[in-house]
């Protein structure tokens, strides 16, 4: 190969470099997630306000949110009065009554409507009956956490909150 | 000129072009991104601005019964001295002009329990207008009020453009009951032109 020739191949490597980089560098800013960690405060604090609104609450017969979760702990059975409050559906001909109070309907999906959530209710005890709101969500492993909050509801009950996001999808 | 002298005047006038095409194409995406950062900033303050004001607006001394916990009587306060048009007040609706800004609206729902009186279903805002009549009747005799008007700012609607809308949920203690409620306080923060 001449000298020339030599030259021409070292510049064409020279240009194509500098494409990579170029390249390597836009990618860099589109597919950087948008998760901060500003971000993760925020939502956290979410999480933390709407826990505390949560556990602080009233029902509509005059009790408190808190009560109706050790009474339901209490009562060991899933499918007993005491736990009637916290289920998520009446069922009505084959579909959720919405006449009927949802504590997922109601209070859950009208915060945090466009984010993946989990509130999980842990026990002292190994039987753990009480229910899981957004079950199908911030379980899997690859789910990232946005956002966390934990309150004591009695001594032998913590209610935990977490908002997240699955893979390829942004915080909103 | 020969037909080598020719041939390499043209290869340069095509390097030339090409140099000056992806000059061009670089500045454009020069412009692009800085453009998409400057958008991206003036939403991330406008976020900053909202998210300060929702927590500001949770821990008021003139609104909450406790940190966090906002009174839903002194909704009914508020709203008398921001809706009335009485002179000796002006010096506080100008305090609170400044406060909340003219381009933030801030409002309370009541999500749980629901309001359970027989107008609850009508979505009444209970402080948006006229709220001592509301106060005795849609508040203190049934319960009907959904929804609060903290602070409506007075607008231009044809300059406004769009909105971006921050909620955060907030205890609300109902002292007539010594009742606890869950709210969501939303700030609304006007784009204009």
């Amino acid at each position: 190969m001449t000298k020339k020739a030599q030259m021409e191949v070292m510049g064409l490597m020279v240009i194509v470099l500098i494409l990579v980089f170029v390249i390597l560098l836009a990618l860099k800013f589109f597919l950087v997630p948008k998760t901060t960690s500003e971000e993760m405060q925020r939502q956290s604090i979410q999480a933390s306000n709407m826990l505390n609104a949560i556990i602080r609450s009233n029902t509509e017969d005059g009790s408190t949110i808190a009560k109706k979760i050790v009474e339901c702990y209490n009562s060991a059975n899933i499918d007993s009065i005491a736990c009637q409050f916290m289920k998520n559906c009446y069922p009505l001909g084959g579909q959720c009554d919405t006449n009927k109070p949802s504590f997922l309907r109601d209070v859950l999906r009208n915060v945090f409507s466009k984010k993946k959530y989990r509130l999980e209710f842990t026990t002292t005890s190994t039987a753990n009956i009480l229910p899981i709101y957004g079950i199908d969500a911030c379980n899997a492993d690859e789910a990232t956490i946005t956002g966390s909050a934990t309150v004591s509801v009695s001594p032998q009950i913590t209610a935990k909150i977490k908002l997240c996001v699955q893979p390829q999808q942004s915080i909103s | 000129m020969n037909k080598k002298a020719q041939v390499q005047f043209m290869e340069m006038i095509f390097v030339l072009l090409i140099l000056v095409i992806i000059i061009f194409i670089g500045m454009i995406i020069y412009y692009s991104f800085l453009n998409k950062g400057l958008k991206e900033k003036s939403e991330r303050f406008t976020e900053i601005d909202s998210i300060i004001l929702t927590d500001s607006v949770a821990s008021m001394a003139e609104l909450t019964h406790e940190t966090g916990v906002i009174n839903s009587v002194k909704l009914f306060s508020l709203a008398d001295i921001l809706t009335s048009t009485d002179s000796a007040s002006e010096k506080y609706r100008e305090y609170y002009r400044s406060f909340f800004g003219n381009d933030k609206k801030v409002t309370l729902e009541i999500i749980y329990p629901k309001p359970s009186g027989p107008r609850s279903n009508d979505n009444l805002d209970c402080t948006a207008e006229d709220p001592a009549r509301n106060f005795n009747t849609n508040y203190v005799i049934d319960d009907n009020c959904k929804f609060f008007t903290i602070y409506n700012p007075v607008i231009n609607q044809a300059r406004k453009s769009g909105s971006e809308i921050r909620k955060n949920p907030v205890s609300v203690y109902y002292p007539l009951t010594n009742q606890y409620k869950i709210g969501i306080l939303t700030v609304e923060v006007y784009k204009f032109d």
